[in-house]
């Protein structure tokens, strides 16, 4: 029996296009949801540790900020900007002389701040915020100890 | 004169370096997605602080999520009081929170916890974080927030 040959085989060709507009798709999907994320910034702040007793200890100017559950702050019984102010440019003014001060005077300028236990969160990066204004890196917070 | 016709070549263009360059953006786009969504509750409305700056270091950080009182999470859990505090994706109060911390810092001493408190949440809940934080031995803590007041 003579069997038929088979007609050469056809050149396989693989159809790229589609998977490139595919790609092409998921690219631009991914490029728009990363960017769409918004950048995150850090303020940041150290909690007074245990100091090191080989080298003397410099006692740092401290000065606290007390900031009141309506959104007052005062620094040293004196009240800063309107409570809905949030870039507070009386306190950051005073910081940035009390920093200047501290420098005449060789020592480290010290920032503890007390904020009522109902203050928002927001009022207490707002002061933060104004200490980084005054480049005062030394910020910490008063934390009551329970009883 | 008779002119000798010149044979046009075969223009073909070589997609092969394309398609590389595009899976590979691909690729890197996927992992920055994914990358980024690690412990990051996007609720969250973070303070808006100017002054505070974009960190270069991202090493060592651990992070902890306060959400708002109140807040319901999309698995119907509800946020109180006791429980604002949430490390991936777990709700807990501050027992839990304080073993959690001091459970990271033994394997990574260097480290440092990112707080992202919503804008709303009063200080006595990020006072006992704090307090948390200074029982865990864990003495360097950093607020997240916005440069900008974008959109709300």
């Amino acid at each position: 029996m003579k069997l038929k040959r088979k007609p050469a085989s056809e050149k396989l060709e693989i159809p790229i296009t589609p998977m490139i507009d595919c790609v092409f798709l998921l690219l631009i999907f991914f490029m728009v949801t990363s960017t769409l994320h918004r950048q995150e910034a850090d303020i940041s702040f150290a909690l007074p540790g245990i100091a090191d007793q080989s080298e003397p200890v410099e006692i740092p100017d401290e000065q606290i900020i007390e900031i009141n559950a309506d959104g007052r702050v005062l620094l040293n019984e004196l009240e800063y900007d309107a409570p809905d102010v949030s870039d507070l440019p009386e306190l950051v003014d005073m910081l940035t002389r009390f920093k200047a001060t501290a420098e005449a005077n060789q020592v480290d300028a010290m920032i503890t701040i007390a904020p009522a236990a109902r203050v928002k969160h927001q009022r207490v990066v707002d002061v933060l915020n104004a200490c980084a204004a005054a480049k005062i890196a030394n910020v910490t917070f008063a934390v009551e100890e329970e009883m | 004169m008779k002119l000798k016709r010149q044979n046009t070549p075969d223009v073909d263009v070589d997609m092969t370096p394309m398609i590389d360059m595009v899976f590979l953006l691909l690729v890197f786009f996927m992992c920055a997605a994914t990358m980024s969504q690690v412990d990051f509750t996007p609720e969250i409305k973070l303070p808006v602080a100017p002054k505070a700056d974009v960190p270069e270091d991202l090493r060592n950080r651990g992070t902890i999520n306060i959400l708002p009182v109140g807040y319901v999470l999309a698995g119907g859990e509800v946020v109180s009081e006791d429980q604002p505090y949430m490390v991936s994706g777990e709700l807990m109060g501050k027992a839990r929170l304080t073993e959690v911390i001091a459970d990271h810092a033994t394997q990574e001493p260097e480290m440092r916890v990112y707080m992202r408190i919503d804008r709303n949440v009063d200080f006595s809940i990020v006072q006992t974080a704090i307090k948390a934080c200074a029982q865990a031995g864990v003495f360097d803590i950093i607020f997240a927030s916005y440069q900008s007041r974008g959109g709300d």
